[in-house]
């Protein structure tokens, strides 16, 4: 067999390995002799069917391994949780004996839609109603309330779960460029499901939703689709009220892509209409709240009951730095945060980089409760940390302990009543 | 391809409408009077707060629940604590509003104590279009007197504070209370006539009086 032959071969088999080996890349380099070597090894297999492997590999679910992987993570990171909960259970008593256990704190604001719809006015703990819990995630839970016939607080969980497949799955579709091989799929994938805050993805609230939405928006964004990451972007903004900033890096893609000049010149509409589509779910919502309590703009207004009021992002960044315990905890994850989107600045994405700025300094305008899941459920946070370490490979230990530990941590905090984790 | 065009111009044009539309729903809500005081206005300081019976003799006790028949809203106080409650900037003007005038003379009667950037300032005290000015000197609760003369009929009663109220914690760097406090108030009563007649004065020093 000449070289030339082999060479065809080598890459008829590429071509159906997703992902490529590496090898592959050594052999477009020209590396002849190695890859003579493994040719002779390799070749046959790929075309022969009657191994399970090279079946495997020829099939649906081998070029899509980002489909069976998410679902490999997602099991792991429900027996993480669960495992480590019940170690609290025997440890201290944690009430937790069965799976809707985990519905708490925020959970229970979304039970109360899911069961009650919104409120007409404020009623709940004197001055609260559940307007600022946006209507997504609670419809998403709704339907597995009604398919599965189960109570809402298992419902919200089993919904949250649902979420983090998708979450990891899309989050994978994001990343899909820069991942070379299998280890990498779950490594990229890991990050999600291995959080340092995965335990939200397990307890019924909305960030799992939230951040499948958001990366599979930023895929859509990033192949120009542009009316199918307008869709994207409508579901983002009805999940949180961050979503809205998606329309912005909509539009710093558009403008970077495409340019200004030339969507007007060929008269492009499809991304127009895509970006006007961005805030649709949000408008939908508010129009739903003017019909319900005559204020379109209540889940702000209802912000009074938690005694927040709009203010200066950066005066809350320095007072969290100045406050010991949690607070300066905080503060160094929003600086860790920041950088972050200086990093993806500076790899050129301004689009995930205006983003993740814009998702850190719209909920410090209120107040620092909470942040944490803000940050850590975002897709351009993960992508940063994925570009790092992908980049430099040794620093993955460090970050998987303290992810490790903050997660197990979190999860056994979370039954402790401590307000730390709302 | 033209009929794709008109539909993505068609749908262009109807989102562009819908979000008009929606922008002037949100500057427009149709919601009570107390809805927008306490959630858009962030004038009053209770939502809904249960009425408790009270003469203006008997005042308000800051530190009980809810508020007395004879407010009709708060604003520019903090939470309720146990003794009461502290004014704070971040609230909005520190304002009482009664659900009937106030005229002819009248006596009020403080009992509060200022924060530390408050010592010794002097601190306006407005019933409708006339206004007294009072110093608070000391660390602890004491009573202060302001009369009124020929008040106008008036509804609402404010304290105005000099210049800027910096947060709690810049005066104090061993406080970590980051709010914008004034005074911590007990109680507040009113008497119709002379402070001189009122029962409370006969109890109280003279020393805090401050008429104008």
């Amino acid at each position: 067999m000449d070289l030339e032959k082999l060479k065809q071969n080598w890459e008829t088999f590429a071509s159906l390995v997703v992902p490529p080996p590496s090898f592959v890349t050594e052999l477009r380099a020209g590396s002849d002799t190695i890859c003579l070597e493994r040719v002779i090894i390799e070749t046959p297999a790929a075309f022969l069917p009657a191994s399970p492997k090279s079946w495997f590999r020829r099939s649906w679910l081998g070029k899509h391994p980002e489909v069976w992987i998410a679902l490999v993570l997602l099991m792991a990171s429900h027996l993480f949780v669960s495992t480590f909960a019940k170690f609290a259970h025997w440890q201290f008593g944690a009430p937790y004996t069965r799976t809707a256990d985990f519905c708490r704190w925020d959970c229970t604001w979304f039970r109360t839609v899911v069961d009650e719809g919104y409120d007409l006015e404020p009623h709940r703990y004197g001055d609260k109603a559940d307007w600022s819990f946006f209507p997504l995630f609670p419809l998403w839970a709704k339907t597995f309330k009604l398919v599965l016939g189960v109570p809402a607080p298992l419902a919200l969980v089993v919904a949250s779960k649902v979420a983090l497949y998708a979450a990891i799955l899309f989050f994978l579709w994001m990343v899909r460029g820069e991942l070379e091989d299998l280890s990498e799929y779950f490594l990229a994938g890991g990050l999600v499901a291995f959080n340092p805050y995965v335990l939200y993805s397990h307890a019924g609230y909305s960030e799992p939703l939230y951040f499948a939405i958001a990366a599979l928006a930023f895929f859509l964004v990033d192949k120009n689709r542009w009316i199918e990451s307008g869709i994207a972007g409508a579901l983002l903004s009805a999940t949180r009220i961050v979503g809205c900033l998606f329309s912005i890096s909509y539009l710093i893609v558009c403008l970077r892509r495409v340019g200004f000049g030339r969507i007007v010149r060929e008269r492009n509409l499809a991304i127009v209409v895509g970006l006007l589509l961005c805030p649709l779910g949000m408008a939908l919502y508010m129009l739903y709240l003017y019909h319900l309590t005559g204020d379109a703009i209540a889940f702000i207004h209802i912000q009074v009951a938690w005694n927040r009021a709009p203010g200066n992002p950066f005066v809350v960044i320095a007072h969290a730095l100045q406050h010991h315990g949690w607070p300066r905890v905080w503060g160094i994850m929003i600086l860790a945060g920041l950088a972050a989107a200086g990093w993806l600045l500076k790899q050129r994405r301004p689009e995930l980089a205006v983003f993740l700025a814009g998702a850190i300094l719209v909920p410090l305008s209120a107040d620092l409760w909470g942040f944490p899941r803000y940050l850590w459920w975002q897709p351009p946070m993960l992508y940063a940390i994925f570009t790092l370490l992908k980049r430099h490979r040794t620093w993955w230990i460090i970050y998987v302990a303290f992810a490790a530990g903050m997660a197990s941590f979190m999860v056994i905090e979370w039954f402790s009543g401590t307000n730390i984790v709302v | 391809m033209r009929l794709k065009t008109t539909i993505s111009v068609v749908i262009a044009l109807g989102l562009s409408v819908f979000y008009c539309a929606i922008l002037l729903l949100a500057l427009n809500p149709r919601v009570s009077e107390e809805y927008r005081a306490y959630y858009i206005e962030r004038i009053s300081m209770e939502w809904k707060p249960v009425r408790y019976a009270a003469m203006l003799e008997e005042g308000i006790a800051f530190g009980a629940p809810g508020l007395p028949v004879f407010v009709k809203n708060l604003s520019g106080f903090s939470f309720r604590e146990g003794w009461g409650r502290w004014t704070d900037a971040d609230h909005g003007p520190t304002r009482i509003v009664f659900a009937d005038s106030l005229d002819g003379l009248v006596c009020l009667d403080l009992k509060a104590r200022p924060a530390n950037s408050m010592k010794g300032k002097l601190i306006t005290v407005a019933l409708g279009d006339q206004q007294k000015q009072i110093i608070l000197r000391g660390s602890d609760f004491s009573d202060y007197f302001v009369e009124f003369f020929e008040t106008r009929p008036a509804e609402t009663l404010e304290f105005r504070f000099p210049g800027t109220v910096p947060p709690e914690n810049t005066v104090d760097l061993s406080n970590p209370d980051s709010r914008r406090l004034g005074l911590a108030m007990v109680y507040l009563r009113l008497f119709r006539g002379s402070c001189a007649a009122a029962p409370a004065m006969r109890n109280a020093s003279k020393g805090n009086t401050v008429p104008n």
